[in-house]
């Protein structure tokens, strides 16, 4: 049976491949998504103390640390059995909510926009940044001006962009001075500016892509993240709620710590990322979403103005809940100015200077479970020390593997759209692609990956003999 | 901005490979104050292109391991217009980014010094420092 290998699938966070496989007569038959390299930060923690594991695990990723850092830090400290000072819970917070801007930013204009501005059959050569900036010099010059405000914010609190050791177990390891709350209130204004004029350009930009709407991973599922309780957006703390694709609410309230109860992993033989499901409707059924997609669609509203007001509009224009992950982009463009909101308002309060920001403890449990919503979706971080708070057992469960089946199932659908005549077209190539790009999946945090990105394809007969080949050089 | 920027890049954590960001520290105390501004990274990032965009001269300074340890070499940089690999830009690559966004051109060096060791460690080598040294002196010939 021939089949098509794209491999490495680019401008996404990591290294992967495809593979198409076709029926005799040259019809898609199946398409899996491979991640193709391993990390194991799981066993290499292993008899690490656990105060280490925030900076530990924040290497896991150069492009969300501060996630890893969160979701750590949770987990260390339900191991120490501390409540935090409320004041750093809302330093962790303004932390993270930088981090989604800048990542966001990182994903939507410089690795998603050449598809969207450019066009998917724009020629492959011009479809990147510098294509975006050389036809549009005010989405490029925008985008690179909104991931260097979340990356500056993530600096000033945490000493550097990337891997900031300030968010520690217990808290944070300083208070914010006010210098730093007005350099980054200061910042703020200006990044507001640009998603406004960002929302206005994309506004016309999405509206094109009606294809792209019907085929991108568009199709039932569940979706899940947190929420703050109340039905509005969360990313640091909260129940886990769980809605189906018609919005209802199928779990809600749910402890991340009896995540074993209703969460459950299966390692493939193809991929070295798990694919996570719903436990009670089993193995594929329990296929769920999560991300910006899957935090709208289980929100009643995002909880700050401007957001609200771009979240009316999108789903009076397409629907609620969005079933279709091409509107993953618009999702990550509401959430950006969520996020900037958000900011606004912690570093508002009234208590935001103060000196109470961490609490000391030795550790009073041996187990703990942290999880925060990062930019691509729900993570989680699950430890289980020695009674000298030597780490003996880890388990991450990571955004991209939370969305595995449903990347799967939409780089089939995908190719069924588009693959014709057991051909792939240029076009098409980057369409299988694109779909894999809304979910923007980070393999360097499921597994890892770093260098150029080379791309080639080969068309392989039943026998698995090569008939047809594309290579594309770094 | 109007004022030249220098940017010193590479990794402090491994010996000369500091070199860049050694020779953008000594050039701030060698250089006048207010005259130029300059900064320091690990690696040439996109966002690095719009604190760049209104200066008039660009001078890059990184460590080199295609030259005798201690040499020093200054050459002039064109723009390039192509990028795969979005967290590591060259200078070329960040010139042509700034050229695309600005739709301006502005006279852009790079300064290297040859390497002597690449091993872990938080100090240059005796080689190294010395290197370096010429390098902001370099720099300072750039400027004027």
């Amino acid at each position: 049976m021939p089949r098509i290998v794209i491999d490495p699938v680019t401008r996404i966070e990591g290294h992967s491949k495809v593979t198409i496989q076709l029926d005799d007569n040259g019809k898609v038959a199946d398409a899996r998504f491979h991640v193709t390299q391993f990390r194991g930060f799981e066993k290499l923690c292993e008899n690490r103390p656990f105060y280490e594991m925030p900076s530990l695990m924040a290497r896991i990723c150069g492009i969300c640390p501060v996630s890893h850092l969160v979701a750590s830090a949770k987990a260390c400290d339900a191991i120490l059995g501390v409540s935090i000072p409320p004041n750093a819970a809302r330093l962790r917070r303004i932390m993270n909510l930088a981090q989604i801007l800048q990542s966001h930013a990182l994903s939507l204009f410089h690795l998603s926009s050449p598809d969207l501005i450019l066009g998917m059959d724009a020629p492959a050569e011009s479809r990147n940044l510098f294509g975006v900036a050389a036809a549009v010099p005010e989405v490029a010059r925008d985008g690179i001006r909104l991931r260097q405000i979340g990356q500056q914010i993530v600096e000033i609190l945490g000493g550097k962009r990337i891997h900031p050791a300030w968010i520690v177990p217990g808290g944070v390891s300083a208070p914010l001075a006010e210098e730093k709350r007005d350099r980054i209130d200061a910042m703020l204004p200006d990044a507001l500016t640009a998603l406004d004029r960002t929302i206005q350009r994309f506004r016309h930009v999405f509206q094109q892509y009606t294809e792209e709407v019907a085929s991108f991973a568009n199709f039932p599922s569940l979706f899940l993240g947190l929420t703050d309780g109340t039905g509005k957006l969360e990313y640091y703390d909260g129940p886990l709620r769980i809605v189906d694709s018609d919005g209802l609410v199928i779990a809600d309230g749910l402890n991340p710590e009896n995540y074993p109860m209703y969460l459950g992993e299966v390692a493939e033989t193809d991929s070295y990322l798990k694919s996570a499901y719903y436990k009670p409707m089993g193995y594929p059924a329990g296929i769920y979403r999560v991300g910006p997609l899957a935090r709208l669609n289980l929100v009643t509203n995002c909880g700050t103005p401007r957001a609200d007001h771009e979240l009316g509009a999108l789903r009076a224009f397409a629907g609620s809940p969005l079933l279709s992950s091409f509107y993953y982009h618009q999702a990550r463009l509401i959430e950006m100015l969520h996020v900037v909101e958000r900011m606004q308002e912690l570093l508002a309060h009234v208590d935001v200077l103060s000196p109470h920001v961490r609490a000391f403890a030795e550790p009073n449990s041996e187990e703990g479970v942290g999880m925060s919503e990062a930019p691509r979706g729900n993570l989680l971080h699950h430890y289980k020390v020695d009674r000298n708070g030597q780490i003996r057992w880890a388990n991450l469960i990571i955004a991209t593997g939370h969305n595995n089946l449903a990347m799967n199932r939409g780089v089939k659908q995908v190719a069924e759209y588009f693959v014709a005549e057991g051909k792939l077209s240029p076009g098409a190539l980057n369409r299988v692609e694109a779909v894999v790009r809304a979910f923007d999946p980070c393999l360097s945090c499921s597994t890892h990956a770093a260098g150029k990105m080379p791309l080639e394809i080969e068309l392989l007969d039943s026998d698995g003999m090569l008939i047809d080949s594309q290579r594309r050089s770094a | 901005m109007t004022r030249p920027v220098v940017i010193g890049y590479g990794n402090r954590l491994r010996q000369d490979d500091g070199l860049g960001c050694r020779a953008a520290e000594l050039l701030d105390r060698m250089a006048p104050p207010g005259g130029v501004r300059i900064l320091e990274c690990r690696q040439l990032m996109p966002e690095l292109a719009v604190q760049l965009e209104g200066a008039p001269v660009v001078i890059f300074l990184d460590a080199a391991l295609d030259l005798e340890p201690g040499a020093v070499v200054a050459k002039r940089i064109s723009a390039e217009n192509q990028m795969v690999w979005l967290h590591d830009l060259s200078p070329a690559q960040l010139t042509g980014l700034i050229e695309v966004l600005t739709g301006t051109t502005r006279p852009v060096f790079q300064i290297t010094g040859g390497v002597s060791q690449t091993g872990f460690g938080e100090h240059l080598t005796p080689v190294g420092e010395q290197c370096a040294k010429r390098m902001a002196e370099a720099a300072i010939d750039l400027l004027q």
